[in-house]
């Protein structure tokens, strides 16, 4: 699953730490989502979009095979 | 305002009653099977583990009360964070699957050696674990 997170995260100004003490989370976490190496569990997905007061589908992008 | 977390604490008190409760009955024990080595050197390995629980909880009980509410905090996070769970749930499987091939390996190494009683606990275990999984799935397929 893809995902615009990094560059949404910019756009507000902030960095990975915050972010990650906003969501209560490691930065670890945060960076394995940006890379698409993770893919976050429905409730983190709806604290990130809570978060950026957004929805869940314009920061994650799911694409069936 | 961040504040401490009492779970902790009571993790850290319980494990140094365990630790006390465990050199007790180690100690009381031993008085028991003076005249039977093995039982004694069971009794004894009883008391240090509950020793090393003790030390442990005092350590760790000491840190906890030095750290600041915000390392607390963010130990805390590092606890809970849903991807440290999975790479910890991912290693477990990783781990149980290598313990049923070492306990195989050492029946193996057993029964080739003619240490027949050692062999038969390796395939015991290996029975144990394959028991303990089948019940671990189905507890936990009946709350998901």
């Amino acid at each position: 699953m893809e995902n615009r997170l990094e560059e949404i995260r910019n756009e507000h100004g902030i960095n990975q730490e915050e972010l990650a003490k906003a969501l209560e989370v490691s930065r670890q976490t945060i960076s394995s989502l940006e890379n698409g190496r993770y893919n976050p569990s429905i409730l983190l997905a709806f604290k990130i979009a809570r978060y950026f007061k957004m929805s869940i589908e314009q920061i994650f992008i799911y694409e069936e095979e | 305002m961040l504040r401490k977390s009492n779970q902790n604490k009571k993790i850290y008190i319980g494990l140094i009653v365990l630790g006390i409760l465990s050199i007790i009955f180690g100690t009381v024990f031993q008085q028991y099977v003076e005249s039977t080595p093995n039982l004694k050197m069971i009794a004894g390995m009883i008391a240090g583990v509950g020793g090393a629980f003790v030390a442990i909880g005092v350590i760790r009980l000491i840190k906890f009360k030095k750290s600041s509410p915000e390392k607390l905090k963010a130990e805390e996070i590092e606890l809970k964070d849903e991807r440290n769970i999975q790479i910890l749930r991912a290693t477990y499987s990783v781990v149980a699957a290598a313990s049923i091939l070492i306990f195989a390996i050492m029946a193996f190494v057993f029964l080739l050696l003619d240490y027949m009683v050692p062999a038969w606990i390796a395939i015991s275990g290996i029975y144990v674990e394959v028991v303990i999984f089948f019940i671990a799935y189905k507890i936990i397929s009946l709350k998901m």
